[in-house]
């Protein structure tokens, strides 16, 4: 324990602890600095003074509008995809002597074939989506593949059939011609099918597949293994893992605009509306995040139905969208 | 809103080569990047090439990153360098040390909650006037402090500067910060004493 009693206000105001209480509330530090001075009354005009010096440490600050954000990363997006050596260059300018004697010895390298130019990623495949947005694509193997919103797949094209392999950030169900093991790749674990239909949900640290046709082989990151035939489903949230049932023959998924959710967190749930619609959503207090929902939205719909259902179960109001397309959703007290 | 729960686990996916991961942490990150950015110099272009770079480097580079469990001290450091670097070419600098020559300009912020009575409005004055005679290594260590929320090693790091150096620098910055302010402050704390207890 820091002896925060030798402290004078401008040690006091470099505290890390006191500084969330100030700025933030954080319960945890609030209450031990509460605590703390009423055991130490004597100390108060010092805490005050800092309190006062930490909070007029607010600096003007324009925030970055979305669409200057957005047309940023366009433009880094298409600099990654089109210039490939740009920066290299920028960089190397100051050195262009050690660059020219690099170059001249590299060329000689590889024109005596003993250094191999490094191999270009030609055919790797990218296919993303934004949010708001899905994409449906076939495989080289006539795999079909539809993706949700704010997803990511990437596979080798270069002799598909050999591997049948791609890895997956966010949503996708797949539809899988029959022939060698097909495997989707995701940090918390493999899937591995012959030819079936399933989904893949796996964002931050939860991985969820539900299997609809055929037989689903999924191996976690936790060395455990199951096998899921149809109508059956796992989660795995890097902990624990719970097996579901579900109708295979109903009709509610995503990818027909259904979006199911089963005591999941109010934080999940949320991230779908975001991604869904493309909006931020942002809680007056974050242990709003924790607790547990059970509904549905479509995005048939409107993103204010969608809210609409989460803040009647709960008693929250939700602000109107914003032209930056923000929300805010508070308690009602 | 992010789906990743934590910096480990973005960055690992952005060294896999995850260009998802790439763009979450442009989405993350990119607000306080140009926010910081925009202390060193008011040209905008020249704060978005500078990031458009750094991110473009970044995914060039994913496979030779290192590990980290805090993105934003790194790109913070790596954005500040590249900006002062950038500033250096533009204007032709020879500095020995780019350190102790490049401009920061920071404005306190006027609480209006805070400005209530014509006392007060004298006393945030008196701040900002201290504030503003404090040198611009002050000024950046202070913003990253209690601005961008970092701990002092973080600091240390991005601005190239040891954890006692830095603790001192800013001890001295609030200090002055403080006495400037002392008499006033303590009729202020009764004030506000008064009012809210």
């Amino acid at each position: 324990m820091k002896s925060y009693k030798k402290y004078d206000p401008v040690d006091f105001a470099q505290d890390a602890s006191f500084i969330r209480w100030v700025l933030h509330h954080t319960p945890k530090d609030t209450a031990f600095w509460q605590n703390w001075l009423t055991e130490n009354p004597e100390m108060e005009a010092s805490v005050e003074e800092a309190k006062l010096l930490v909070l007029h440490l607010k600096f003007k600050e324009k925030e970055p509008t979305s669409d200057k954000l957005n047309n940023l990363w366009e433009k880094i997006d298409q600099g990654i995809a089109s210039n490939p050596s740009k920066s290299r260059f920028i960089l190397l300018r100051p050195l262009y002597l050690t660059g020219a004697a690099a170059a001249a010895i590299l060329l000689l390298l590889i024109t005596f074939n003993i250094l191999k130019p490094y191999p270009v990623d030609a055919d790797r495949i990218y296919v993303t989506t934004q949010n708001a947005e899905t994409k449906t694509f076939l495989l080289p193997d006539q795999s079909k593949v539809q993706i949700n919103a704010a997803s990511e797949i990437q596979y080798q094209k270069e002799n598909w059939s050999d591997y049948r392999t791609l890895e997956l950030i966010g949503e996708a169900y797949f539809e899988v011609e029959k022939g060698e093991k097909f495997t989707v790749v995701t940090h918390l674990g493999n899937i591995e099918v012959l030819g079936t239909k399933f989904n893949v949900y796996y964002r931050g640290k939860k991985l969820k597949v539900a299997c609809y046709e055929g037989s689903v082989r999924v191996s976690l990151s936790n060395k455990e293994s199951h096998t899921l035939s149809p109508g059956k489903s796992i989660v795995f949230d890097s902990f624990s893992v719970t097996h579901g049932n579900f109708d295979q023959n109903s009709s509610q998924i995503w990818i027909n605009k259904d979006f199911e959710f089963e005591n999941v967190p109010y934080k999940e749930y949320f991230g779908e509306v975001e991604r869904q619609f493309n909006v931020k959503i942002n809680v007056s207090d974050s242990s709003m995040y924790e607790s547990l929902y059970h509904g549905y939205f479509s995005t048939d719909s409107t993103v204010e139905a969608a809210l609409q259902k989460a803040c009647f179960v709960s008693g929250w109001k939700y602000s109107p969208i914003s032209e930056d397309k923000s929300v805010f959703l508070i308690t009602r007290n | 809103m992010n789906d990743f729960q934590n910096d480990t686990e973005i960055w690992d996916s952005l060294r896999n080569g995850q260009k998802l991961a790439l763009e979450l942490i442009y989405r993350k990150f990119a607000p306080d990047l140009i926010k910081y950015g925009h202390k060193f110099s008011e040209n905008e272009q020249l704060i978005e090439d500078c990031i458009q770079d750094l991110f473009i480097e970044l995914w060039k580079n994913h496979k030779g990153l290192g590990r980290t469990d805090a993105i934003k001290p790194y790109l913070l450091a790596a954005i500040r360098r590249k900006i002062i670097r950038k500033l250096q070419q533009d204007k032709k600098w020879v500095l020995s040390n780019e350190d102790h020559s490049y401009p920061f300009d920071l404005e306190l912020a006027s609480d209006e909650q805070m400005i209530e009575s014509e006392m007060h409005a004298e006393q945030v004055k008196k701040l900002k006037t201290a504030f503003d005679s404090l040198s611009n290594r002050q000024q950046e260590a202070i913003y990253l402090k209690y601005y961008s929320g970092l701990e002092y090693e973080e600091i240390g790091k991005i601005m190239n500067i040891n954890y006692q150096s830095l603790r001192n620098l800013v001890s001295a910055a609030l200090k002055k910060m403080k006495d400037n302010v002392g008499a006033l402050l303590f009729i202020l704390v009764l004030c506000i004493f008064f009012c809210f207890f």
